[in-house]
């Protein structure tokens, strides 16, 4: 019976990593479907920082700039330039500044992979912290009759 | 137990230590800084219908010093330098000097609006010209940019308070004048 529900447990706990792993995959292989060319600039425009304003994106800003960058991805998008050709005509123009999201080459990908190990680090940990505690509790033995009388003597002085 | 709890904390520590470094040399660049990558790049070609009905073609004009100028009817610098710039075309009227105005971020009806009302007698371009102050990274108007007789962006102006045709004359002086000769290695 003990070793039915030791196959039990692992099956649970693979059946939940693949559902996890699965979410995952699909969640980041999903592009939503077909966009249209106003969705597919409003998502460009949301990634390419207006060159004149602090911290903000193209899509938020209502600046002369801003309006010209999101009137020229429109053109592009309609010219049938991808996503990444346009950034790159902003990146040629404006420098590589001008692309809200991190680069994910170089030194600055450790921004994208860093938490990643960070959050794998302390998932291993944690379950190496339950994996010692159950050892513990696991190696502590049953009460022997010696540890039964050395209570009930204690009780005795007790009362 | 005392050891682990060493290690713990120095992954901890070498994790927060890695997230400073990379913000300490991440690009901090963030706010309306002018932006200087077209400078010393051969400027983009751009042809375009001209207030009166005309054409203009950048091409057309190598061989000249070329001012090429971004302006709004609301920009108040554009205002200010626009005096300026009409000194700066009537001085150049017979020379291989071409001052070109564009429209950045405003309506053709307002940039017409604007002509009249100040004057100015050189090409300007009203109709789709986004594209090209995009393709000479302008940030905000007024801009001017001094493309060489080669084509080449030499020098970029910016600010409220716009250029001067004498400024104009003077960095086209400077830019004209040969390149000193190398020091000879002692």
């Amino acid at each position: 019976m003990s070793g039915f529900k030791a196959q039990w447990r692992w099956l649970s706990w693979v059946l939940m990593a693949i559902v996890g792993v699965a979410a995952l995959v699909i969640g980041a292989a999903a592009d939503g479907g077909t966009k249209s060319e106003g969705e597919q600039m409003s998502e460009l425009a949301s990634t390419i920082r207006c060159p004149q304003c602090r911290g903000q994106a193209v899509s938020e800003s209502d600046v002369a700039i801003a309006r010209e960058i999101r009137a020229d991805i429109r053109t592009r998008i309609s010219a049938g330039e991808s996503n990444d050709e346009i950034l790159q005509v902003y990146i040629d123009r404006y420098g590589r500044s001008i692309v809200l999201t991190p680069d994910s080459g170089g030194f600055t990908g450790l921004v994208w992979i860093v938490p990643v190990v960070a959050a794998g680090l302390a998932i291993a940990a944690i379950g190496l912290a339950f994996q010692r505690w159950r050892a513990e509790a696991e190696s502590m033995q049953a009460a022997t009759e010696a540890d039964r009388e050395l209570v009930a003597s204690l009780r005795r002085k007790k009362l | 137990m005392r050891h682990r709890a060493a290690i713990a904390a120095a992954i901890v520590a070498a994790i927060l230590a890695l997230f400073v470094l990379l913000l300490a040399t991440s690009d901090t660049e963030q706010t309306g800084s002018a932006n200087f990558e077209i400078i010393n790049q051969i400027g983009p070609d751009f042809t375009g219908p001209t207030i009166g009905g005309g054409e203009f073609s950048l091409r057309e004009h190598r061989g000249d010093w070329v001012v090429l100028n971004f302006f709004a009817s609301w920009c108040v610098g554009c205002r200010v330098e626009h005096p300026e710039l009409i000194e700066f075309s009537e001085r150049h009227a017979n020379d291989n000097v071409q001052l070109v105005s564009v429209m950045f971020g405003d309506t053709e009806k307002k940039a017409l609006e604007f002509f009249e009302e100040l004057g100015g007698e050189w090409p300007t371009l009203v109709e789709g010209t986004g594209r090209i102050g995009i393709d000479y990274s302008v940030t905000a108007v007024p801009e001017t940019l001094l493309i060489s007789p080669s084509g080449r962006v030499v020098f970029k102006w910016l600010g409220s308070r716009g250029v001067t045709a004498d400024g104009l004359d003077e960095a086209i002086v400077a830019f004209s004048a040969p390149a000193p000769d190398p020091v000879p290695a002692n």
